[in-house]
């Protein structure tokens, strides 16, 4: 276990150190006025040589008698050579730098006439213990991820291993995982648009493989200020490098279902099929010894899992069991999909298959990777990798701009999709970059320059890789009202791709003074992209059956033929393609000043500033119907980016060694980092504009049964607007006038089509910039152990906040419950424009208008004890234990910014979310891990690789199902109540047989019973604030050697087992991990008395032969009424329920290596 | 040391300098402080269909009993019974139940319990408002069995019959298979709605009485309203291919009241309890639900302890074939009444039509 990392940015190590006479000598050197006994010596020649590649790097020390050698390869072993005339040659073998480790190795030379004076290296090696570290960071080598457990071979086993990591989602001190950037060999690789943190995330691949890595860390406060574009952490992996020998390896890993627990809490869970495989190999070696290298790797994964694992009867008469779950139907429901599918067919269209087909996941790596050592002064590096990876996914069950079917369309209990629904996700990712690490005068000054490029091409295809048909999709209803099945591409399949590309240009120049190394650089990257997604675009039909589907397929001419419901876009862009897409392109440009200033003994001061400039290079069509629009003295910015404006990050950070030993050391540090913006946020902005596409849909638009074929009827062919249609129909760009409704199919003519959401960024938007500080204490304590406590603040200056700037302030208070109450009127764009008094809204022509905002509120602190003993190169082990706090107004880590917007728990209504913790906080959390490796009986070694992470379960907000709060968004906050009184409940159903008091006892059991509910009565939960239960999480890897050594060289077969989640093969109960059965708490059935918002209502008037009753309420604003649902057919009287699937259990990977 | 001391201090400063808190916002909970003082109104009649007749009915809301248990054919007589409700009209969440008094209800469903719903597909109950009046009928038979909603894959629609021969439900009908005889004895009474939950059984028809108080003391006049809830008296559905009506005509009840003494009171010039697509009463198939929204008291008569009626009913409008099902029924004056006839037009045993009467007040 190494900490002395940089991490961003740095791809090498460096050495430094001071050169000295020793004391008592008297020596008359090339300069006699500087060699004063026991003093400094400049002028000494260092030679350090990497072994495997016989690389050389050298220096000579400066005036002060310190020395610098930068841009060093990673790994070892070196061997440093000091000389100078005169004097003994003092040499130190056995050197292994880390990633970003500045090394620190002092040399006291005697001369040559000192006799039996024994020579001494006061080398620092310890890797906590080092003037170098200041900030939290973590390294893991190349040893630690060839040992420690990994089931899936993800560099993410490791990067978890770091104490201030989150549960399991890539966090780091409690941030979001979109905040992070990771590099390979410096270059950024990060999905920086941020539909998953990570590239080939959506296929759930792994961006490289484990074996073409040397090193990864993980780097939380750095105060260099080199460092940038992350405001969590920076992860940086380094790959590995050929050497003056061959060597490579060859291997292979398998599992499926039958390696994997088949039991939770004793029960008999059986998990579906699977197979897994992952096989490849890696060769290192010269193309000219000692001058030119190469290393190549390639590794081929797959693995394929069935679509539906719980599916639907054939018929009535098939018995339910482990093949057949499904209860509900009644019917023969295979006899009509199979009839549907001859119907298609007939049609011209091939549906696909609807039952035993399997799901897809691959992915191919490729890494190649040339070491050029130009000369003892030049170092050259040139690294290519592609990933290509792809898995199927099951269709969406989302309805676009109106809600999805009823019962989805993917795996449940009722539906049978075909397979030309199910769609493929394809992340091609590929990058290169090229490095120069250039010694200058001497070592005087130094040179790293890094040219990077990367590309991510991700699109999807049909499920299988087929071509995605111009078809619309269907959905047909059973006899229960739920989806029975589905045909044609999934509606946001067509079209829809993302094309990135990140350039980048980084050089760091430093001059070494005396006590002064001063580092001036630049970091700039440009980021281009392309995204189409023209969701809906084919049209969406719903049947409410078979009958109606064929009726409205065949006689489509008859009023009573026609779908349920359709929805459809179109194109609104005259001429305009089917794909129109967010095309533009950002930069951000950066440079940087840094002094690494040593002039006060034992104590190192790094300081420095770095700028970092958003920029925009696109101009993008404004939409100036929707921009006149006063929003409550609020104009919208549709179209317009924010202004560009320098970021500012200034840091200090220090090294403060307290004895002049290394055996007390105090560090730490403060500054700014920036980070970047999910750039997926912003290209909301750039598509999302109300000017490309009309939509409409038939379930709010009047039918017209006297017109033609209406467009909602079905037709394989999806709808455009019509040859004759008026030019104001289409978009004017260039005027910034959106598509007016022209056709009958919306009451409002010469209005904009309508527009359910845009997004748009407020003028003065800026960058993610935190304000970073951490402080920590490094003691050598008794045996050998190291302890570290480390306390990290970071508070936010700019984080991202998201509002509805068509959201109208709420009216009243919500009687019963005191929060703010919204308009009663939902803000629904496509039905009725015009404003009513209790609106939502403030203005109808549009639904939704997003703004990207910036808040200053956030925060978050951990404190870290670590302790970590070396034995021995082979036996090593730490263990340490992080408390984190973690507040953010918006959750962080929404795929986009409405998504982000809905999802968010709130009190006080959506545009008023207030700070509360964040979704990505892990409170509390243990890490240890250990390897020991012993060879024995000359032909065996045998290696041990032990992790245990125990940790806070993932934290949730109890809301409740319903909008109470009428903001429109289904995520209110609940009160809980202390007693009966305080909550008005109501039975459930038709059917529910239980008293309202019975209900209570229910509920009041229920709170009892849950920690975070019955220490927060009278309260209104938390965003984030129910914590699930503790996670214990023991993993083992056992690999066993069988070696040979034949003519100097190692031949190795090695057989691994890799045993994830131990605890659980002894106990099914144990090691599981618990989720919320329903944070969705209790159900808003709705109010006691109308919602009215403290709008009145005149009184309904009934008549009856005699006389009139007046309906009784008065103008009041009713309280809620909430209904505690039963849990299937009995009281819900536990919070929690274990994950079931195939990760949370034990699971088993078996390998085969060959390494020579 | 001391310059050292001083960059310690300052660094320190500026890390705790930075740890002032935000402050979250919030709301202070002011939460409800009781129950819902909301309540309505409630009385019952069992009219259901059913071979053993002594079957009492007890009509629970929100499971809280109203009223004494009541015969088959009955009503409840003592007047409305207020109980709590939680909406005030705005949604569905008002349970009514049935309960057999001493034995399970048996029939399709053989439970202890019969639910009103107040859709086909749904679980709401009835939205029931404060301060109203609600008059609950169980109606139709114990062995109505659960219509079935078919795939529409082949040649038949998901229409429901009731054979008006043997006055049987008929779940799903094979129209292609029928021979015209047949089909004059099948009543199309309606497609099954999707995601419909109809267990069968018996249904309930629920009335707003939204005005149960004669007008200020009326002293010599009595308001009756009659409901037909004789399941083979029908009318026929004509609207779309899917709801063929086989049989020839409606088939009608006509009900009068004849006084001891002075001409008769018609009550209806011919009701049909229809199952299905007419406005009014009825209990559509696939839910056990009718919600009327009028007490239409379309009939005053003279009351008054000195005046009593027979009830006659007939299925034409001649009454050339009446059947006489009350003797010597008394009125009383300012007082409204429900008749109820319910059973099987031609049968003969426990299930021979019957009437009841509820006094509303």
């Amino acid at each position: 276990m190494s900490l002395g990392a940089w991490a961003q940015g740095v791809t090498t190590a460096s050495l430094s150190g001071m050169v000295t006479e020793s004391k008592g000598e008297t020596k008359v050197g090339p300069d006699a006025a500087s060699t004063a006994t026991g003093g400094p010596m400049p002028g000494a020649n260092i030679v350090a040589t990497h072994l495997p590649s016989g690389t050389t790097y050298g220096t000579i020390s400066l005036a002060d008698g310190r020395y610098f050698i930068p841009g060093m390869r990673i790994g070892g072993p070196y061997t440093i050579k000091v000389s100078f005339v005169g004097y003994k040659e003092q040499v130190q073998e056995n050197i292994t730098l880390e990633l970003g480790q500045t090394l620190v190795l002092d040399f006291k030379l005697v001369d040559d006439a000192t006799q039996l004076q024994e020579v001494t290296v006061s080398a620092v090696k310890d890797p906590v213990l080092n003037s170098d570290k200041m900030g939290a960071s973590t390294n893991f080598n190349v040893n630690q991820i060839q040992r420690l457990p990994s089931i899936g071979r993800d560099f993410r086993d490791f990067t978890s291993l770091t104490p201030q990591a989150g549960g399991s989602a890539f966090s780091f001190g409690g941030r979001s995982n979109l905040y992070n950037n990771l590099t390979i060999d410096g270059a950024t690789v990060n999905n920086v648009f941020g539909l998953n943190p990570l590239p080939a995330g959506q296929s759930n691949a792994t961006p490289f493989s484990l074996d073409a890595i040397q090193e990864v860390s993980v780097s939380l406060s750095p105060y260099d200020v080199r460092q940038g574009n992350f405001t969590g952490a920076g992860i940086s992996a380094v790959t590995r490098s050929g050497n003056n020998d061959l060597q490579g390896s060859a291997y292979y890993f398998f599992r499926n279902e039958s390696f994997a627990g088949s039991k939770i809490n004793g029960q008999p869970s059986p998990i579906p099929s699977f197979n897994y495989s992952n096989f490849g190999f890696r060769l290192g070696g010269p193309i000219i010894k000692n001058k030119l290298f190469f290393f190549v790797n390639a590794e081929f994964e797959k693995r394929t899992d069935p679509f539906y694992t719980n599916t639907v009867r054939p018929n009535k008469s098939t018995p339910i069991g482990s093949l057949y779950t499904q209860a509900t139907d009644d019917n023969d429901a295979e006899t009509g999909i199979a009839g549907l599918k001859t119907f298609l067919t007939n049609l011209g269209y091939d549906p696909g298959v609807y039952r035993n087909f399997n799901r897809a996941t691959e992915s191919q790596r490729y890494v190649m990777r040339f070491d050029y050592n130009i000369n003892q002064n030049n170092k050259l590096t040139l690294r290519g990798n592609i990933t290509n990876a792809f898995q199927d996914q099951f269709p969406s069950s989302s309805g676009g701009f109106v809600g999805g079917p009823p019962g989805g369309r993917g795996n449940s209990s009722n539906v049978l999709s075909f397979s030309s629904s199910f769609y493929r996700i394809n992340n091609n990712q590929s990058s290169i970059t090229a490095e120069l690490n250039t010694t200058i005068n001497g070592g005087k000054m130094s040179n790293n320059l890094v040219i990077g490029y990367s590309s991510f091409r991700d699109y999807r295809e049909n499920a299988g890789g087929l071509a995605i048909p111009s078809f619309p999709l269907v959905d047909i209803l059973g006899p229960n009202g739920q989806t029975l099945t589905t045909f044609g591409p999934d509606p946001f399949t067509p079209n829809n791709k993302l094309d990135q590309t990140v350039t980048q240009i980084n050089d760091n120049f430093n001059i070494y003074l005396k006590n002064h190394q001063v580092t001036i650089g630049t970091a700039n990257e440009l980021y281009s992209f392309n995204n189409v997604f023209t969701q809906i675009i084919n049209g969406v039909y719903r049947y409410n059956s078979l009958a109606d589907f064929y009726a409205d397929a065949t006689t489509a001419t008859t009023a009573a033929a026609r779908p349920s419901q359709y929805t459809t876009q179109y194109v609104a862009v005259q001429g305009g393609p089917a794909a129109t897409a967010a095309k533009w392109s950002a930069a951000t440009l950066g440079g940087f000043v840094q002094d690494e200033y040593t002039g006060i003994k034992n104590l190192k001061i790094i300081g420095g500033i770095r700028m970092d400039v958003p920029i925009y290079l696109t101009d993008l069509p404004k939409n100036n119907y929707l921009n006149a629009i006063d929003l409550n003295g609020e104009k919208l910015r549709v179209g317009a980016w924010p202004t560009i404006r320098p970021l500012f990050s200034p840091r200090i950070g220090f090294n403060w060694d307290v004895k002049g030993d290394r055996s007390l050391q105090v560090r730490g540090g403060t500054g700014i980092l920036t980070g970047r913006v999910p750039f997926v946020w912003l290209s909301n902005a750039v598509s999302n504009n109300g000017l490309f596409f009309g939509q409409f849909n038939s379930t709010n638009v009047p039918f017209d049964l006297t017109g033609d074929k209406l467009p909602y009827n079905f037709s394989t062919t999806p709808y455009a607007l019509p040859s004759d249609a008026p030019a104001s129909a289409y978009a004017d760009l260039g005027k910034g006038m959106p598509p007016m409704i022209t056709n009958t199919l919306d009451r409002n003519y010469g209005r904009p089509s309508i527009v359910p959401a845009v997004n748009t960024i407020a003028k003065d938007f800026k960058f993610p910039q935190v304000w970073r500080s951490s402080l920590a204490v490094d003691k050598q304590l008794p045996y050998g152990i190291v302890g570290t406590l480390e306390f990290i603040y970071t508070k936010d200056i700019n984080a991202v906040f998201l509002r509805d700037a068509n959201l109208a302030p709420s009216t009243a208070t919500l009687n019963g419950d005191g929060r703010p109450l919204y308009g009663a009127i939902p803000g629904n764009a496509n039905l009725d424009r015009a404003i009513l008094s209790n609106d939502r809204r403030i203005n109808g022509d549009i639904g939704q208008a997003l703004v990207l905002d910036n808040t200053n509120k956030g925060y978050q602190w951990s404190i870290t004890a670590q302790l970590s003993k070396t034995f021995s190169r082979d036996f090593s082990v730490s263990a340490a234990y992080t408390y984190t706090d973690s507040r953010e107004v918006n959750p962080q880590n929404g795929s986009t910014a409405g998504g982000i917007f809905s999802s968010q728990a709130s009190l006080l209504g959506a545009n008023n979310p207030g700070l509360s913790y964040a979704n990505t906080l892990t409170p509390h959390r243990v890490i240890a891990y250990g390897t020991y490796r012993k060879e024995y009986a000359k032909n065996f070694a045998t290696t041990v690789g032990l992790t245990y992470e125990g940790r806070s379960g993932n934290n949730f907000s109890y809301i409740y199902s319903g909008d109470p709060n009428s903001d429109g968004q289904t995520a209110d906050l609940i009160y809980i109540p202390k007693n009966a009184s305080e909550i008005a409940l109501t039975t459930s159903s038709a059917t529910d047989t239980r008293t309202i008091a019975q209900i209570w006892q229910q509920l009041d059991n229920y709170i009892k019973q849950d920690d975070y509910l019955n220490s927060h009565r009278g309260q209104y939960a938390q965003r984030s604030g129910a914590i699930s239960p503790w996670v214990n999480r023991l993993s083992i890897s056992l690999l066993q050697d069988f070696y040979m050594d034949v003519k100097g060289r190692r031949h190795t077969i090695q057989i691994s087992a890799n045993l994830i989640n131990v605890l659980n093969l002894f106990d099914s109960g144990s090691g599981l991990v618990q989720n919320p059965i329903r944070a969705s708490l209790l159900r808003f059935v709705g109010y006691e008395q109308p919602h009215t918002a403290g709008i009145v209502t005149a009184p309904v008037a009934t008549s009856g032969p005699t006389s009139t009753i007046g309906l009784p309420w008065a103008a009041t604003t009713g309280r809620p009424v909430y209904a505690f649902d039963l849990n299937g057919s009995s009281p819900l009287t536990s919070s929690y329920v274990p994950d079931t699937s195939v990760n949370g259990r034990w699971q088993l990977q078996l390998g085969v290596r060959y390494i020579f | 040391m001391k310059n050292l001391n001083c960059i310690y201090v300052v660094i320190t400063a500026l890390l705790f300098a930075a740890t002032g808190c935000d402050d979250n916002q919030s709301a202070t909970p002011v939460p409800a402080t009781g129950p819902s003082a909301l309540s309505a109104n409630f009385i019952f009649a069992n009219a259901m269909v059913t071979s053993s007749a002594s079957l009492q009915l007890d009509l629970l809301i929100n499971e809280v009993k109203a009223g004494n248990a009541v015969e088959i054919g009955q009503g409840q007589t003592g007047g409305y019974i207020n109980v709590p409700i939680t909406s005030n009209g705005t949604f569905a969440n008002t349970t009514i139940q049935a309960i057999g008094d001493v034995s399970p209800i048996g029939g399709v469903l053989g439970s202890g319990k019969l639910y009103y719903r107040s859709a086909n597909n749904g679980s709401n109950g009835l939205t029931a408002t404060n301060g109203f009046y609600y008059t609950v009928i169980a109606v139709d038979s114990v062995s109505r069995p659960a219509p079935a909603r078919k795939l529409n894959a082949g040649n038949f629609g998901d229409t429901t019959f009731f054979n008006i021969a043997t006055g049987q439900y008929i779940s799903t009908v094979d129209r292609k298979a029928l021979t015209a005889s047949q089909k004059q004895q099948l009543v199309a009474i309606g497609t099954v709605p999707l995601g419909s939950t109809d267990p069968g059984g018996i249904r309930f028809l629920v009335f707003q009485d939204n005005q149960p108080t004669f007008a200020n003391g009326n002293t010599t006049q009595s308001a009756i309203r009659f409901v037909n809830a004789v399941p083979n008296s029908y009318a026929l559905v004509s609207s779309g291919s899917n709801y063929p009506s086989y049989p020839a005509a409606d088939r009608k009840l006509y009900a009068k009241l004849v006084p001891s003494a002075g001409s008769s009171v018609t009550l209806s010039s011919g009701s049909t309890y229809a199952l299905a697509f007419s406005a009014g009463l009825n209990p559509s198939v696939g839910s056990r639900t009718a919600t009327g929204s009028t007490f239409s008291m379309q009939t005053t008569v003279p009351g008054g302890v000195a005046t009593t009626y027979d009830l006659v009913v007939d299925t034409n409008a001649s009454y050339t074939n009446p059947v006489t099902l009350l003797l010597a029924q008394t009125f009383e004056a300012n007082k409204i009444y429900t008749v109820v006839v319910s059973g099987v037009i031609g049968a003969t045993d426990s299930r021979a039509l019957k009437a009841g009467i509820i006094q509303h007040n």
